[in-house]
């Protein structure tokens, strides 16, 4: 049976195994000390081991200290390619720096137009409507008739090159707009055969605007919406205004060319310019050839387009109405400061990549 | 100028401060890359590699010990210097250990022959121990009995705590003993060691 004190015993034995050499140099607390010094009393083995350890140490501290073989300063040439490498560290720092800086910009820029784009950040709605809209949403039977109407003209508008007809725009009423006057003047034998429904809903309102931006506005919200913030494209005949009575006509299709589903606001419609290519005598019996006639393309932009040169006939538009929300403007203007920001995070990647290469010679 | 003015003017670039510094330490560095590396030309490489890493990364030192961090430095390069030979070994250590202590002798041109005879001999007989030793032992052997540095030193010179420096040389001394113990009949007979 082993008694506490042997017990005791090997364990200070173990202990001043891992510790004389520590204890040779006098790094150990007062206590350990004295356990040491209390068992070196008693073990024999231990006082040897440490009789050894100091005669090794004695030895090794006996080794002779080696010359330096040459002076290791450095040469001054040093110096100024220090001060260089320190310039280049410091732009090397800068750059970096921007980079984290536009690196977070964009991503939050993107996470945001992210989130309103998925409708997690709510856009107030658009500016009070205008009048004359309000009036026009009032037509139930709009929609039905005007997407009959594109349909019919996106069939038609389907080749190439085309000409362009105002059958589809021919019982416009409005005697005041010149667009409505040349379809009086010319009239479409298809179009007075079949008196649609826009013009009697225009002609029972008696309302200033062309009942066919006000069916074409009550056929697509959307365009109601893009034109109140402003998303509309700007359609080619308000860039450039007829000049004259051949000319006048062309614009007017534009009217009837609406997509439903379009929902960029801002594609720039294809032109095509026509120029004196036969057409069907059944589409364009009254219908002189025209030049240089541009073929829209069937987006919203040309709806909101016919809606706002309709609202333009209204005698009293204010044009703050037309202004953009401010939301929206916002939302705009981060979505020009996202591709900046994108292209100048390009720019700074490259140059960081650049001044790490040269930072050090 | 102390020490704090030399390093304030070395870290605004001035190389004539930090050549004073390397005056300073070149001794120290040098015997620490020499006993760790095991070869003169390795020891040169590395001490002149760690003082030019020092003075390029000067703007990296947040005070303390300018010694313990120099040191560190040193150290890092020896441990280069190891890598590479092993990755491409040249001369063996004996022929080194011979080329090293010849020409130490050479150039204690003062001590009598004997002397320097056994002081060759002591030396080659250390550094050889020194060699069989782990690289993390032989550091902190080589900075306490061959370079007197305190083990607040050695901790805050290779980043370790203090008792991780008493058990690596409590292990690098036993081993030490041991290979005295085995080839004392190399020693010279002032030197052998007593039996345990």
């Amino acid at each position: 049976m082993t008694s506490p004190l042997r017990i005791r015993d090997r364990l200070d034995h173990r202990f001043a195994q891992a510790n004389l050499s520590a204890y040779l140099d006098g790094e150990v607390t007062g206590d350990q000390k004295r356990r040491l010094e209390r068992h070196l009393a008693i073990c024999a083995g231990c006082r040897e081991e440490l009789a050894s350890l100091r005669d090794t140490v004695m030895l090794l501290r006996q080794a002779p200290l080696r010359p330096v073989p040459r002076s290791f300063a450095l040469p001054m040439e040093l110096q100024a390619e220090q001060a260089r490498s320190r310039r280049w560290n410091l732009t090397y720092s800068y750059l970096r720096g921007a980079t984290v800086v536009a690196t977070f910009l964009l991503v939050l820029l993107v996470s945001g137009d992210a989130l309103i784009g998925m409708g997690a950040i709510p856009i107030p709605d658009a500016p009070p409507p205008l009048p004359g809209k309000v009036a026009v949403e009032s037509v139930p039977e709009a929609p039905a008739v005007v997407e009959a109407v594109v349909e019919r003209e996106v069939a038609a508008t389907a080749p190439p090159t085309k000409v362009v007809t105002v059958k589809e725009e021919a019982p416009t009423p409005a005697p005041e707009e010149p667009r409505a006057k040349l379809v009086q003047e010319q009239p479409s034998p298809a179009a007075l055969a079949q008196p649609s429904s826009v013009a009697e809903a225009g002609l029972a309102r008696g309302g200033g605007a062309a009942p066919d931006a006000a069916a074409v506005l009550g056929a697509s919200p959307s365009a109601a919406l893009l034109e109140d913030t402003g998303m509309a494209a700007i359609a080619p005949s308000e860039k450039a205004p007829a000049t004259g009575p051949g000319l006048e006509p062309t614009p007017v299709p534009t009217a009837t060319l609406v997509s439903p589903t379009a929902e960029q606001p801002t594609a720039a419609p294809t032109q095509v310019p026509v120029t004196a290519t036969p057409e069907p005598p059944t589409a364009t019996p009254t219908q002189a050839p025209v030049t240089a006639t541009p073929e829209p393309s069937p987006t919203p932009a040309r709806v909101a387009a016919i809606v706002t040169r309709g609202a333009a006939t209204e005698p009293v538009e204010p044009p703050a109405a037309r202004r953009l929300s401010p939301v929206w403007a916002i939302w705009r203007g981060l979505r020009l400061l996202w591709g900046m920001l994108a292209g100048l995070l390009l720019i700074l990647l490259a140059s960081t990549i650049w001044a790490g290469h040269r930072r050090r010679p | 100028m102390n020490e704090e003015t030399l390093i304030a003017s070395a870290r605004q670039g001035d190389l004539n401060a930090f050549n004073r510094l390397v005056l300073a330490y070149q001794q120290m560095a040098y015997n620490l890359a020499y006993r760790v590396v095991g070869n003169e030309d390795g020891a040169m490489d590395a001490t002149q590699d760690a003082f030019l890493r020092g003075y390029r990364a000067l703007h990296q030192y947040r005070g303390g010990s300018f010694k313990a961090w120099i040191l560190r430095i040193v150290t890092n390069c020896c441990y280069d210097q190891l890598r590479a030979r092993q990755r491409k070994p040249t001369m063996s250590l004996d022929d080194i250990l011979e080329d090293d202590e010849h020409s130490q002798l050479l150039q204690n041109h003062g001590q009598r022959p004997e002397a320097q005879v056994e002081r060759r001999e002591l030396g080659a007989f250390i550094q050889s121990g020194i060699q069989t030793l782990p690289n993390d032992q032989r550091v902190v052997l080589v900075m306490r009995d061959i370079q007197g540095m305190s083990y607040l030193e050695i901790s805050q010179t290779i980043m370790v705590s203090l008792g991780t420096v008493k058990s690596r040389l409590s292990r690098a001394r036993a081993k030490m003993r041991d290979y005295l113990l085995s080839h004392r009949e190399q020693l010279p007979d002032r030197f052998r060691p007593r039996d345990s």
